[in-house]
């Protein structure tokens, strides 16, 4: 089953530009994203969120072809993804209502809600802060915060970048953990980007790569 | 000094006894305001919402214009409505010349540089992820410009009370404007400076302090508005 298949796609942003001849990736598998400053991995995860639209090629998510002008449609799609951006922004308000944000998008019934929120603040060890304005708190709270409200959407398909910056150690393999059990009971597709060669290894068996724009699948599962 | 605190006192038993001539003062400088105000917020906020997310020249040419124009004087405003409303005016036939009408038209060209401006101030000041954040989380077009909205709402109220303070405590335009008709243009200010000429002190310790409070009041009011979030 296919999560994502992207052909000839390209990108540009300024003089940069990225190039994906023949992607493909599975779903409910683990991607590592690594490679230098710079190489693009930001890019591969804005064009994979569906916000971005490359400037060619055909991007197909969930074995359907996304349409980027077709509204309603790309909207239904986004909606099955959660996209953790480098440097997340909390919304200046509780940070229970910053993780409810995304739930109250989907329109899932209130109570819902609130047990699923209640059940991330919980599995993060996010209770201390949980009824704090989001804009008090530290860059590591604010990180797992965040972390928190792309993990609670329960999405298909997980995009996370550089989800562990400036997170405590103690917490890194809380939210590895958290990470690997969606994927396992869930069947969550998730694609990380890290510095950490550690990371990627202990977390995925499917490392993706970045050379001069050109990103590349490095097992026979992710090459088509 | 003592005919200062006889009229403090004469000026408590006139808001207490609410006089019918003091209530209506009152009510026309709120009617007058708030309607200017609102008006001014409808166009102004838009408006500087779209001036702030542009980055030509002839945006900050316009940026340049509305700051110039926050400090306006009230009788310049005044007088250009004036000109324009008057019976040798280009819109002398409209009759609107001393009407309440007229003071909400002079009331809302001074609100608007201030509300459309400190707009375009907190607008730009506000976080560029945020649109992109919500839209990460699932937002469409609208939901995520609803988002941005929200994060601006202290800046924009902000924008919205200077600008009703600005409006709620001038003169000029008024009294140009409005003439100072007893129950029916005469507003707090305009009010305030004829009973002093008059030497009818107490009435206008009386307003002055409705003008005190008001401001105070939506003071607190904003205040309280900000401290629920925290």
């Amino acid at each position: 089953m296919t999560a994502y298949r992207l052909d000839r796609v390209e990108g540009r942003w300024g003089n940069f530009v990225l190039r994906a001849t023949e992607l493909h990736l599975q779903r409910g598998k683990i991607y590592a994203v690594t490679g230098p400053n710079g190489c693009g991995k930001t890019s591969l995860l804005q064009v994979l969120s569906l916000l971005d639209r490359p400037a060619g090629g055909r991007v197909t998510c969930g074995g359907e072809r996304v349409d980027y002008d077709d509204g309603s449609a790309w909207l239904r799609q986004r909606r099955r993804i959660a996209y953790l951006m480098q440097q997340p922004y909390l919304f200046n308000m509780h940070v229970y209502d910053n993780i409810a944000y995304g739930l109250r998008l989907r329109h899932v019934p209130p109570a819902e809600t609130r047990r699923r929120v209640r059940e991330v603040i919980e599995r993060l060890a996010l209770e201390p802060f949980a009824r704090r304005n989001a804009h008090t708190l530290s860059g590591g709270e604010a990180q797992r915060v965040a972390l928190a409200r792309t993990l609670v959407l329960d999405p298909d398909i997980m995009l996370l970048d550089e989800f562990t910056a400036g997170v405590d150690q103690r917490y890194v393999e809380m939210v590895e953990a958290y990470v690997r059990e969606l994927n396992a009971t869930r069947g969550t597709t998730v694609v990380f980007t890290t510095h950490s060669s550690s990371q990627a290894q202990r977390m995925s068996d499917h490392p993706i790569t970045i050379v001069d724009g050109e990103v590349r699948a490095c097992d026979e599962a992710t090459r088509r | 000094m003592d005919y200062i605190w006889q009229g403090v006192r004469d000026s408590l038993q006139i808001i207490a006894g609410l006089d019918r001539e003091f209530l209506a003062t009152v009510f026309v400088s709120l009617k007058v305001s708030f309607l200017s105000t609102a008006l001014a917020t409808v166009l102004g906020v838009p408006f500087g919402m779209w001036i702030a997310e542009k980055r030509s020249p002839g945006a900050r040419a316009i940026i340049t214009v509305l700051n110039t124009l926050m400090s306006l004087p009230t009788v310049v405003v005044g007088l250009m409505v004036y000109s324009f409303l008057s019976r040798r005016g280009p819109l002398g036939e409209w009759g609107l010349l001393y009407t309440q009408t007229a003071m909400v038209i002079g009331q809302f060209i001074l609100a608007f540089p201030i509300i459309a401006g400190l707009s375009v101030s907190s607008v730009a000041g506000l976080d560029k992820r945020i649109r992109t954040t919500a839209r990460s989380l699932g937002a469409d077009t609208a939901q995520s410009f609803r988002m941005f909205l929200r994060e601006a709402r202290y800046g924009i109220l902000a924008a919205v009370m200077a600008g009703f303070g600005r409006v709620f405590a001038e003169v000029g335009v008024s009294m140009m404007l409005g003439g100072n008709i007893s129950g029916y243009t005469r507003n707090i200010t305009t009010a305030m400076a004829l009973e002093t000429n008059k030497g009818e002190f107490a009435f206008g310790i009386a307003l002055g302090l409705v003008l005190l409070t008001v401001a105070l009041v939506v003071n607190i009011l904003f205040s309280l508005f900000r401290e629920r979030s925290r």
